[in-house]
């Protein structure tokens, strides 16, 4: 892979990618696909929408490229996308059972773990799995996807303000959560 | 960037938990589907290949073609009316005042009958000559005569009922207007309903123009009056008949006798 792509911002190889450079399209995708996909895989209620989704937003991004800015942040631009999206599915398949939320935990390719590292993991996931949707939302992409507070304001269209009182609630309900689940397994 | 903004001290074991939770990770088919929809599309025309461009391009296209749609029908019922009114629409009701007689006459629903279905050129439609028609509504009637029936008009072919036997003077002056009718029965069924005289509507009007008969009609009510001993009368109509048709000829002995009394 050239140095140029590599070393070009993200807008920059958006621009390129505007004007028909499919290299700097793959570049961009190796960059975000991860956490692009993990943040609609942790906010999607079924697992079998989660490729559906995230394919449908790279084809988006590549539909409204022609009207791309670069004086917006590309990753914010493209969670944006991947958002609108999810919210449009949710929206139409309202009603629908959304049981297998909890599937994520397993699905993910992992080192081996010790038995109480996958007790751990698996207290830490019905914790997430129960905080409120905009919490959730704010900790995923802070925690899964590597984006800072003013970047998920930008995402959900919040204050940053907003952001922090969510992220400062979601992380004391999973340290509520850890602790009464460690509690309830130790005097078990 | 700054991943832990609200980090507080006991959340250092929380983050190392969260990082080391695993992940989903799209699947090496989805990479390759996504990739291979990127290229598919980025050599595709640029026209085509995608909604975003796509539709600031051919939005302008598709409203035209809908507006021209969305009014094509309105305008061309519009055409068509107009043509139809320019076409037909003048002809006819320029032709309707003079089909229809005046209000009041006897035949006006029958000859709207007897020339509805057809329709006519105008030039076969045009009304008769004035004068006939004129002379049919305004001639004198003689007090005995029975009231025309309408329904006498509309069969021309069967003649009406013989009237129970009037007085001497009435029976020639009936002879005479029967003659008259006879006389218009050959006539186009227009003219003939024009020529007739008119009902009492018509008579109760103010008293239309000079009464004119047609003048050998008029001859022989004439005569039949002198015969009848009603010199007064005949001398009348003998005025009125000069002043309507003052070069008709006259029988010579008809004369003298008018101008001996």
């Amino acid at each position: 892979m050239p140095d140029t792509l590599l070393t070009a911002t993200d807008e920059d190889l958006m621009l390129r990618y505007s004007a028909g450079d499919l290299p700097s399209f793959r570049e961009l995708y190796r960059r975000h696909s991860q956490g692009l996909y993990r943040f609609v895989a942790w906010r999607s209620p079924r697992r079998a929408w989660v490729d559906e989704i995230v394919q449908d937003a790279w084809a988006s991004l590549h539909a409204a490229r022609a009207g791309y800015q670069p004086q917006a942040a590309f990753r914010t631009y493209l969670y944006q996308i991947a958002r609108n999206r999810l919210i449009d599915l949710l929206r139409q398949r309202e009603g629908q059972d959304h049981g297998d939320a909890g599937e994520l935990a397993d699905e993910g390719a992992s080192p081996p773990q010790s038995l109480e590292q996958k007790q751990q993991h698996a207290r830490l996931h019905a914790a997430i799995a129960v905080l409120p949707v905009e919490q959730k939302e704010a900790l995923v992409l802070q925690q899964f996807s590597g984006m800072s507070i003013l970047e998920i304001a930008a995402v959900t269209g919040a204050e940053a303000e907003t952001v922090k009182s969510r992220l400062r609630y979601a992380m004391q309900k999973l340290r509520a959560g850890l602790d009464s689940a460690a509690g309830a397994g130790g005097q078990a | 960037m700054n991943t832990h903004d609200h980090d507080e001290p006991n959340d250092e074991e929380l983050n190392a938990l969260l990082a080391s939770l695993p992940q989903p990770a799209p699947s090496s088919a989805l990479d390759a589907a996504i990739l291979a929809d990127a290229e598919k599309a980025l050599h595709q025309p640029a026209a085509a290949n995608d909604s975003a461009d796509g539709v600031l391009r051919t939005l302008p296209a598709k409203k035209s073609s809908d507006y021209l749609q969305r009014w094509r029908v309105p305008l061309g019922l519009a055409a068509a009316v107009l043509l139809t009114v320019n076409l037909i629409g003048v002809d006819w009701f320029g032709s309707k005042p003079a089909q229809f007689p005046v209000v009041g006459e006897p035949v006006t629903q029958e000859v709207m009958r007897e020339t509805a279905p057809a329709p006519v050129p105008a030039t076969e439609s045009a009304p008769p000559p004035p004068a006939p028609r004129a002379m049919a509504k305004a001639a004198p009637r003689p007090p005995a005569q029975a009231e025309p029936v309408p329904a006498h008009v509309s069969v021309p072919v069967a003649p009406p009922a013989p009237p129970p036997p009037p007085a001497p003077a009435a029976a020639i002056e009936q002879q005479a207007v029967m003659q008259a009718e006879a006389g218009l029965q050959r006539q186009a069924p227009v003219q003939r309903a024009l020529a007739m005289p008119a009902p009492v509507a018509a008579r109760s009007a103010p008293l239309p123009p000079p009464a004119k008969l047609d003048a050998s009609v008029w001859l022989v009510k004439i005569d039949a009056l002198l015969k009848a001993g009603e010199g007064a009368l005949a001398h009348e109509e003998w005025a009125a008949f000069r002043q309507a048709y003052p070069d008709y000829p006259v029988a010579e002995e008809l004369r003298q006798r008018l101008e001996k009394k």
